[in-house]
Order: C-alpha cells, then structure tokens, then sequence
C-alpha cells in the first residue's frame, strides 16, 4: 500500500537531516481519510492550526508532510534554501546564528541548521519547509502512526529526509506572519452535547488535571471521581472523533485527539469543539481543564475565526494585528494570472 | 438471531451529529450479527454515495460514523448529507458496492492455547469452573463472524463466542504488553490482537497469523462479515491461518 512509485515521480531538492532529533519528533500531514474501517485512526498533526498555519506561511497545502515536536525541541541541517516557519508550543527557534520568530516566515540559506528549543508553553512545534518533506505515503497520507508504529518518520539521529520542490516564490513569502495559538496554561475548553446528556452536568461542573498518560490519542484528565453522580453506562463500540470525551468507568474523562482508537466502548459525555482542538493538544500534564457548553453556532463561529487567521483576514477585535508583506505582491500576481492578455 | 428478522432494527436511522466533525447514524440497540452486518453493508453503501464529500464511513456494531472536514462542511451540511445518503441508500439498496462484492470468506486459525500462549486460560477455566480441555473445545466449536474492525488496526470484533463464556470479564487492570496474535475474550465478546498493545482482555492464547502489515495490499487480513473460526495447535509455527 505504499505509495513508492508516486514519491520516486516526485521532484526532490534537497534533504533534511536530524542531528538531535528529540524526544518525540516525527512526520505529520493532515491524516488519513477512509482507513477507519480497518481499524486504523486519522491521525496527522495532533493541532491543526498550527500545522495549517505552518505549511501556509511557506507556501504549501495545507496537507503538506511537516515536522511535528514533542515537549523537547529538535535540530536539523538543510542541503538547499528553504523558507521555514515554526509555528505551535512556544519555542525558541535559531536559524543558522539568528534568533527567529515563530508564526512568521524566514528564509534559510543552504546548509543552514534549524534548531527548534524545547517547548516553554505548550507540547508541540511545527516546522514547515517550503515544498514538505517526502516521505513514503501510507494508506494516502504521510502521517506518523506512533501508537501503531506505522506510517511517516520518527526521527532518529542521521535520519535523511527528502524535501520538495522549492517555492517559485519563496521571495514573497518571507516575512509573512500568523496570528499565533493562544496557549493557555490552564483551559477552558468549550464543548458540544454529546451522546450522554446525564453525564454532561458533572463534566462542566468539575475542574480537571492532564495527566502525563496523555499522548497523540488522548487528552487523559484526573479529577473526575468527585461529584460525579452518574455512573458512566456500558456502552456499544461505535465509530467515534477526535474531540469525543468519553468518560471511563472511574470517571475520568479523556479528550480524543487524532491518534484515538477509530471506535469506542465508552459513554460520549461531550465533544470539544474543532476549534479547540489544537489547544487541547498543546495542554501538559499537570494542566487544569474545565469544559464549557456552547452552541453549534457558537462552535462554528469559532472555526471561522480559526479559519480567518489562517487566511490571515484576523477579526481586528481578536487577536493580534496582521503584517503580510507579501500581499499586495501576491494580490496583483493572481490577478495578472488571470487576466487572458 | 435468523437472517431477515428485523426486530432490533430500526426502520428509520437515527442521525446525531458528534461534535463538528461527524454524524453517528444509530440502526438500534444491543449487539446482534444481523445488526453489524446491516451497518457493514449500510457503511459501503454511503461510502459509495457520499464519495469524497465524507472523510470516513466507520461501522460498528450497531452504528454507522462519517466523518467530515469541519472547515470543509457545516454542521447542517453534514446531517443533510448524511441524511441524503441514507435515503438514497435505503431506496436502491443494491448489491454493487465494494464491501458486497467480496463475498465473506471462511478463515480458519491456527491457535496455541494455554500457558507461555495464553496467560490467562488456567484462571479463565477456574473462574468459569470449566475443565480446560473442555474450555479449549468450547472455544473453537463456533464459527464466528467478524462483525467490524476497531481498537487496532486490523482487530476484529468477533460473534459467536459461546454464552458459558458470559461472565468472563476484562481484567481488573489492563496488561502493558499483550503479545500479537493474541486471542482474547472480555465480557462476552471475542478478538484477535494485531499487534503487541496495552489491554484488558483475557489472554486465551495465540495465532502465529499476522492480522494486520501495512506495507500489504490489503493491510489487514480480515473484513466485516468474514466467518472465522479457531483450530488447537501445539507449536506456534503451527498455528497459520486458512483462508477457504
């Protein structure tokens, strides 16, 4: 089911490769889609804005491969000129000799090493190279399956990974910028009703702890055993999402993230909504959690502000202004593009 | 429960939607081979009818998930969807789609009971109060029915595990590393491990039959609606898997 034939036609330019890779640092994209019937998950970028806003700020779909971080940092030397945008947990990032913001786009000469440090706020990075790095797709996707040990890349020391075509434009996007992932210390995550609405009262009622069980498939929360009235019922195994809280026997909910199991036994207390999500999976363990109920309106409106700040059109009333440099540039080049002369 | 008895489902699908990325389409209640194999059969169908528009159809055993691109389709937009699909499904409700055209196969394992096999077997015969000779037997009489793929990729959730086998329960705390091809029982229901993982079911013993390779075209060996059954093995080399 690899997709070999597909990767050997592509273009390659240069490579990647991992001097300390870290902790936990492997290949991401945005998932797979149609594998749950054999029991394998979405998976992809555990936070999605942040690897969308990534791979946008240099140029790439938004599904392209890129580095995922865990808690440490990582380090790499690049063969060509890239554009790089580090995006996520809160970092620091060197570029060659130079400090470097995160959420905006730097350009990297040949040879250059990126070192990302580990997170001060936060769980993971993401670093997108112009063109993606290439590695074998699994089941349609580049994505590292950790709990399956399938799929993508965990970097390991000397590791060589191909990177993508350049950008034509790399020029342009240099010095784009994203409004960044507000990481709370401590969150509110805002939810939906879920399949159990006798569970749903205890849930916002209690106050929880992420527990350091947590991974790529679950948000694990401590905290739930008092107050809770209602015993969490036997369920039947069905088809569940990223988001779904379920509510284990003891109590404890745990917030589905896009590793989860593709099917569950427990009771769906609520679903964290979409935009949320990649809040959810930047909480460390030791963090507070308390759920929000809010609407399907709501939740949506809230996606759309998710989705604005990936254009980079930011509701001037939240979050931070927007520099794009590129834009009138890239404004009038579509434009031109388009006009038959 | 006889093939064309209707009586646990539901003549209407019920749609929830699950949070912002899925619809849960519920058939009705319980676990019934008749029910699975609906959601099976109803899961390739609108897989067929919702085409890219949906990210994943997952069936269950009562139940039907699909999966959406919340920045790609409202809420509203995928209950009507969903809602179309079912419709159109249930009115040319044809044999033509893919989980239909293979037809179920007869698989039979090859399986180690007992011991380094299956740590779990001597206590599950005493807890059961079963002779474990007797147990063996029991456990590879029935033909079972995959009835959909979860947990893992490639585990099967199988039917048919005899009703002596009932108050067996999952362990009061789950093994870090249970072994592949681990075959395993918990509150009357009955897989086949994939690959070494954490769980709390009880060990009976083990396949030397690799369930689920990814780099294999089709990755897991099993499918919705696959009868298996199980067959005594001494040695572990012994213990490969049939395809009939």
């Amino acid at each position: 089911m690899t997709d070999a034939s597909e990767n050997a036609a592509r273009t390659t330019s240069g490579t990647l490769r991992a001097i300390e890779p870290g902790m936990l640092t492997c290949v991401q994209d945005l998932g797979r889609r149609g594998t749950g019937w054999m029991g394998v998950s979405p998976g992809g970028a555990a936070d999605w804005y942040s690897a969308r806003a990534a791979n946008r700020l240099v140029g790439n779909d938004d599904n392209a491969a890129l580095i995922e971080t865990t808690l440490s940092g990582t380090s790499f030397k690049i063969s060509r000129a890239a554009v790089v945008a580090v995006t996520g947990a809160d970092a620091p990032l060197a570029i060659g000799e130079r400090v470097c913001e995160p959420w905006v786009a730097h350009a990297a000469p040949a040879g250059s090493m990126i070192v990302v440090g580990a997170a001060r706020r936060g769980v993971r990075s993401y670093i997108a190279l112009d063109g993606g790095v290439i590695v074998p797709a699994l089941f349609g996707s580049a994505s590292t399956d950790v709990t399956s040990g399938f799929g993508g890349r965990i970097l390991q020391r000397g590791d060589e990974l191909d990177l993508g075509p350049e950008a034509a434009n790399a020029r342009l996007l240099v010095g784009q910028r994203r409004s960044a992932l507000r990481l709370p210390t401590d969150a509110s995550l805002r939810v939906l009703a879920g399949l159990d609405e006798r569970l749903t009262p205890a849930l916002v009622a209690n106050t929880y702890t992420v527990s350091a069980r947590s991974s790529r498939q679950a948000l694990m929360l401590d905290g739930g055993r008092t107050g809770s009235t209602v015993a969490p019922p036997d369920v039947v195994s069905f088809g569940v999402t990223a988001g779904c809280v379920q509510i284990a026997s003891d109590g404890s909910p745990m917030v589905l993230l896009v590793e989860h199991q593709t099917t569950g036994g427990y009771a769906v207390a609520a679903c964290v909504i979409h935009a949320d999500l990649p809040i959810a999976a930047q909480l460390r363990a030791g963090a507070r959690v308390r759920f929000s109920m809010v609407s399907m309106e709501v939740s949506e409106t809230a996606l759309m502000e998710r989705i604005n700040a990936l254009a980079g059109i930011d509701d001037p009333l939240n979050g931070d202004p927007v520099r794009d440099d590129g834009f009138a540039e890239r404004l009038m080049h579509g434009f031109f593009e388009g006009v038959e002369v | 429960m006889p093939l064309g008895e209707t009586r646990c489902i539901v003549a209407r699908p019920i749609l929830k939607p699950l949070g912002n990325a899925g619809v849960l389409v519920g058939l009705g209640d319980g676990v019934e081979e008749e029910l699975a194999i609906r959601a099976m059969e109803l899961a390739a169908a609108m897989r067929t009818a919702l085409g890219s528009a949906a990210q994943d159809v997952v069936p269950a055993y009562n139940s039907v998930l699909v999966r959406f691109d919340p920045l790609a389709t409202s809420a509203t937009r995928q209950l009507a969807l969903v809602s179309e699909a079912v419709d159109q499904v249930a009115i040319d409700f044809a044999p033509t789609n893919d989980d239909r055209r293979h037809a179920p196969r007869h698989i039979t394992f090859g399986v180690c009971f007992g011991g380094q096999f299956g740590l779990d077997f001597e206590q599950t015969a005493h807890d059961l109060g079963m002779r474990e000779r007797r147990m063996r037997d029991l456990i590879c009489q029935p033909e079972y029915r995959v009835a959909f793929l979860g947990f893992l990729a490639g585990f099967p959730y199988l039917f048919g595990l005899p009703d002596a086998f009932a108050s067996a329960h999952r362990r009061s705390s789950p093994r870090p590393r249970v072994p592949a091809g681990s075959v395993a029982i918990a509150a009357g229901q009955c897989g086949v491990y994939p690959c070494t993982a954490s769980g709390g079911w009880r060990l009976l013993g083990q396949t030397a039959a690799i369930l689920f390779e990814p780099d294999r075209d089709p990755a897991a060996l099993l499918r919705a609606g696959d009868y298996v059954r199980f067959d005594p093995r001494e040695r572990l080399a012994d213990a490969t898997v049939d395809i009939a």
